[in-house]
């Protein structure tokens, strides 16, 4: 299971204030879209008063974006570095699970390369918390990548170790990172083998770049927050909330005191548990509770749009933004189920959550494939996992090693088989 | 067009408790294993008939009708044991003699199985005793469970192992499975009821598979309640049915490609540069505008598959290109149309399925645009029985405009090897061949990869077909049906488990 890095280290920073309900009405309390829907006033201050481009790609999921437009806003800044901590935190978890699928079931068929495949598994367990030494024990002597196994079993972090060129190149991007020359980086295998009398060409992609990645914005992010941490996004009002998945500064708070992916407590406002209510991996019963909370969502919904300004009612419908926070709360759901051992709950929820008909962008935030990917890989739906990252290649372009590696899982899961196909 | 919807719903009948009412495009033209070639006779073999190992929901190979199976030490040869207790629909027991005749029929050359590739790698197989049967292979095999998927026929139903698509099998099928046919109905559609005694116990009582060939009556049949499920949504109706929150999707992406595929046996187009011209005036975005939207290919599979090469650039729409390359080819324009050496026309004859309606507007739309470059072109709308007629047996097309549907090990071997069993369009290069043999028998996935992606790039220029795109693809399901899993290509597999409230 992955720790939650970014909320543990930031709350035992956090101050805790409670926060009281945002109006004292009949209307339901539904946090930030209860106050942009009839108070559209304070988001337009917001709005005039931060970047308007850094909240319009916050909407979108583009969180590059609005880290780059909220260059004057820390806190808001914040915001989006934290999204791309827990996007890259999942894509290293899958990316961690993968590779050492992929090599543990190539090594049984006693069919693996000799050389590069046995220090990027000890590199992939190494930065994904998994075993790694007994990978890096197999490493060659002459292997491009001994430097880096012997640092693993050395009990160092693999990018200490001293290595010839181009891999020290890469492992200099890994001890310090920077997001656009690791994604630059990653575009191209971390070791290359051309073909030989013997052997066909092999390339073996950086396990590790998501977890850089991780490392460089949470780094950012924790800059950013200060010493308070997530507790200064309470002091923001407005802005501290809107389209996140916590509702409510107390669902923040709530969240981060119990460790819990941050939102996950959002739903008891709609009459769903803040932690997953049946006791197995029943995809069904996640069906059923994903079911209940849309439809208190859309009963909420119809009386926040009947008490609602014209301007508050265009705001909710035009930017979709109870669609949207549903959204995001499946994806917080998914990573608990996911978090859980719950994999085909957590592909219920993924499932869900999405937008069939919508590319990545304001109705699919990206890492609801990827936790959807993950779900599959461990269902055995290897190359359906690939369906769904591919959606990814534009927006996370970085995810290229990723694929391929799962490619590699896929085919090696095939080589037994007799293909079937029809027409239509 | 809402009285139209419910008198439609009146006439295909109100569901019965536990009952799934699904949608196909079209019906299955045959239900018999041996001669199925359309996912909708797959999906429909799935309910009625089983295969001594099937895919678990991990999709591992699990024992279905087989007990189990015991491998020899030099892999050349395994044993298999069925399970105890296990009957056919009429009541019959299954017995060793099934599995032997199902394996023989399937690699008689004169029953002419359109799976028969599936069992090639088996020598021979013999009856051991009661209750099991040994296999020999071709060579060694590490895992044989995983090939032994395709679905046991009831020898005791047929003559010999020389079966004819005609066999009254076809529409009075006899399997093992989860439910039982019960008739072809005067308006297409199926009718099944559950098997008592199947020991996956299906929860759902009885199946209806309805044609609608009308997309857009199929989703609406189902926003109004009159089916349970539609096994393929277009990507234009997701919206509106995923907004309706008594419907939910799923992902049912069964590495599909649309292709048009040119015939080599013909004189024209046996040359590349005719078919690189037919291709060059084909505006394929503006093909697929009206079906909604989808990635456009480069070659024999889906872009997310491991094996498509993406340094494949598309052919371009170029009708200048074009015409430069049928003048090479020996052909003159007249100003109105292109005339062959031998003084005709350049005339060309499409093939498309009857009752697909989104290829029936594909091929209209291509024959605009070919006809508006001077090339004369016919459209066949074929039933499903002509198209097997004249596709599959007789060769008798110049181009087809269809579909291919792959499970996820995506192997075309079949298709472009030029002895491949689906390889209808003719096509045959040495290099391909080799590549598609090698590819089959790599031990290390890399190499495979890269083999396939060698013959997407081959294939993309010797253009035995012109690709065209896929579509994403999603099954829409009502909220009454619990428990839903959906096989990634079976569809069905799991569906026992299956309930409505």
């Amino acid at each position: 299971m992955r720790v939650r890095l970014l909320a543990v280290a930031l709350w035992a920073l956090a101050g805790c204030t409670a926060e009281s309900p945002e109006f004292d009405s009949p209307l339901p309390q539904m946090g930030w879209l209860t106050t942009v829907s009839q108070q559209p006033d304070r988001f337009g201050s917001l709005m005039e008063g931060s970047s308007r481009d850094g909240w319009v790609a916050l909407h979108q999921n583009n969180y590059q974006g609005a880290a780059t437009a909220f260059a004057k806003h820390p806190l808001f800044r914040a915001r989006a570095t934290s999204e791309l901590v827990a996007l890259q935190e999942d894509l290293a978890w899958l990316s961690g699970v993968a590779n050492v699928e992929l090599y543990t079931a190539w090594q049984e068929r006693s069919s693996m390369p000799s050389s590069g495949a046995s220090v990027i598994v000890a590199m992939a367990a190494s930065c994904s918390g998994l075993e790694a030494k007994s990978w890096a024990g197999k490493v060659h002597k002459d292997d491009p990548g001994h430097g880096i196994a012997a640092t693993i079993l050395d009990g160092r972090p693999y990018f200490e170790a001293a290595v010839d060129s181009p891999l020290a190149e890469r492992l200099r991007l890994h001890a310090t990172p920077e997001a656009t020359a690791l994604i630059a980086a990653s575009l191209s295998p971390l070791i290359a083998l051309p073909a030989t009398a013997d052997t066909p060409e092999h390339r073996f992609w950086d396990p590790c770049v998501h977890d850089a990645l991780r490392r460089y914005w949470e780094q950012a992010t924790q800059a950013d927050l200060g010493p308070q941490g997530v507790a200064a996004w309470e002091g923001q009002e407005l802005g501290g909330r809107l389209f996140a998945p916590w509702l409510t500064s107390a669902h923040l708070q709530q969240d981060n005191a119990a460790q819990r992916p941050l939102g996950a407590s959002s739903g008891v406002a709609l009459g769903i548990t803040a932690e997953l209510t049946s006791t197995f991996d029943d995809a069904q019963a996640a069906r059923e509770e994903s079911r209940l909370l849309t439809a208190a969502l859309d009963e909420a919904m119809i009386q926040l749009q009947a008490a609602a300004s014209t301007d508050g009612k265009a705001l909710l419908l035009d930017l979709g933004l109870a669609e949207q926070w549903r959204q995001r709360w499946h994806l917080v759901r998914a990573r608990q189920a996911l978090d859980a051992g719950r994999h085909r709950q957590a592909l219920a929820y993924t499932d869900l959550g999405r937008q069939f008909s919508e590319p990545v962008g304001p109705l699919n935030p990206p890492g609801l494939l990827v936790v959807s990917a993950h779900a599959q890989l461990k269902l055995g739906h290897t190359r359906e996992a690939l369906d769904t990252l591919h959606s990814l290649r534009k927006t996370v372009p970085e995810i290229v090693g990723l694929i391929e590696v799962i490619g590699d899982l896929a085919v090696l899961q095939g080589l037994d088989r007799t293909g079937d196909s029809k027409e239509n | 067009m809402l009285n139209a919807l419910l008198g439609f719903a009146l006439t295909i009948g109100t569901a019965q408790a536990g009952s799934l009412r699904y949608a196909e495009d079209h019906a299955p033209a045959i239900v018999n294993p041996l001669f199925s070639t359309t996912m909708s006779e797959a999906r429909l073999n799935e309910l009625v008939f089983e295969g001594l190992f099937s895919d678990d929901r991990e999709l591992r190979s699990a024992p279905r009708l087989a007990q189990r199976i015991e491998l020899a030490e030099d892999k050349l040869s395994a044993t298999l044991w069925l399970k105890d207790g296990l009957h056919w629909h009429d009541g019959k027991p299954v017995v060793p003699d099934d599995v032997v005749f199902t394996i023989n029929a399937m690699k008689n050359r004169y029953t002419a199985s359109t799976e028969g590739a599936r069992v090639t790698w088996i020598d021979k197989v013999e009856k051991v005793d009661e209750n099991s049967v040994i296999m020999y292979f071709t060579g060694p095999e590490v895992a044989p469970q995983d090939k032994l998927h395709f679905k046991i026929l009831p020898a005791h139903r047929f003559d010999g192992t020389t079966v004819k698509r005609s066999d009254p099998f076809r529409t009075k099928p006899i399997g093992t499975g989860p439910w039982v046919m019960m008739s072809f109905n005067d308006d297409n559609s199926v009718s099944l009821q559950q098997n008592s005694f199947s020991p996956s116990s299906p929860k759902i009582s009885e199946v209806v598979m309805r044609e609608v060939s009308d997309k857009n009556y199929q989703a609406k049949l189902l926003i109004y309640q009159s089916l349970e499920a539609l096994v393929r949504v277009l990507p234009r109706d997701l919206a509106a049915l995923q907004n309706d929150r008594r419907i939910e999707l799923y992902p049912y992406q069964t590495n599909s490609w649309w292709y048009v595929g040119f015939n080599q046996k013909d004189a024209r187009l046996k040359y590349v540069r005719v078919r690189r011209a037919i291709s060059l005036m084909t505006d394929v975005p503006n093909l697929l505008a009206p079906i909604g939207t989808g990635d456009t290919l480069t070659g024999p599979f889906v872009r997310s598959s491991p094996y498509y090469n993406h340094k494949v650039s598309a052919w371009p729409h170029a009708p200048d290109a074009a015409a430069d390359l049928l003048v090479e080819a020996g052909y003159t324009f007249n100003g109105r149309h292109w005339m062959g050496s031998d003084g005709k026309e350049l005339s060309i004859r499409i093939a498309t399925l009857q009752n697909l309606e989104t290829a029936q507007d594909v091929v209209i739309n291509m024959q605009s645009q070919l006809q508006n470059r001077g090339i004369t072109v016919e459209v066949d709308f074929l039933t499903i029985a002509e198209w097997k007629e004249r596709v599959w047996r007789r060769k008798d097309f110049d181009l087809v405009l269809s579909q291919w549907s792959f499970d996820r090990n995506e192997d075309v071997y079949e298709h472009f090897h030029s002895k491949g069993a689906r390889n209808f369009v003719g096509y045959s290069n040495e290099n391909v061949d080799k590549l598609l043999e090698d590819a089959r028998l790599a031990d290390d996935p890399q190499l495979k990869k890269n083999l396939l992606r060698e013959v997407h790039a081959i294939v993309h220029n010797d253009l035995p077909m012109r690709f065209l795109w896929t579509l994403d693809s999603y099954s829409a399901l009502s909220v009454k049906v619990k428990n839903v899993e959906i096989h990634p290509f079976y569809f069905f597999t799991w569906t026992p488990d299956w309930s409505v409230e």
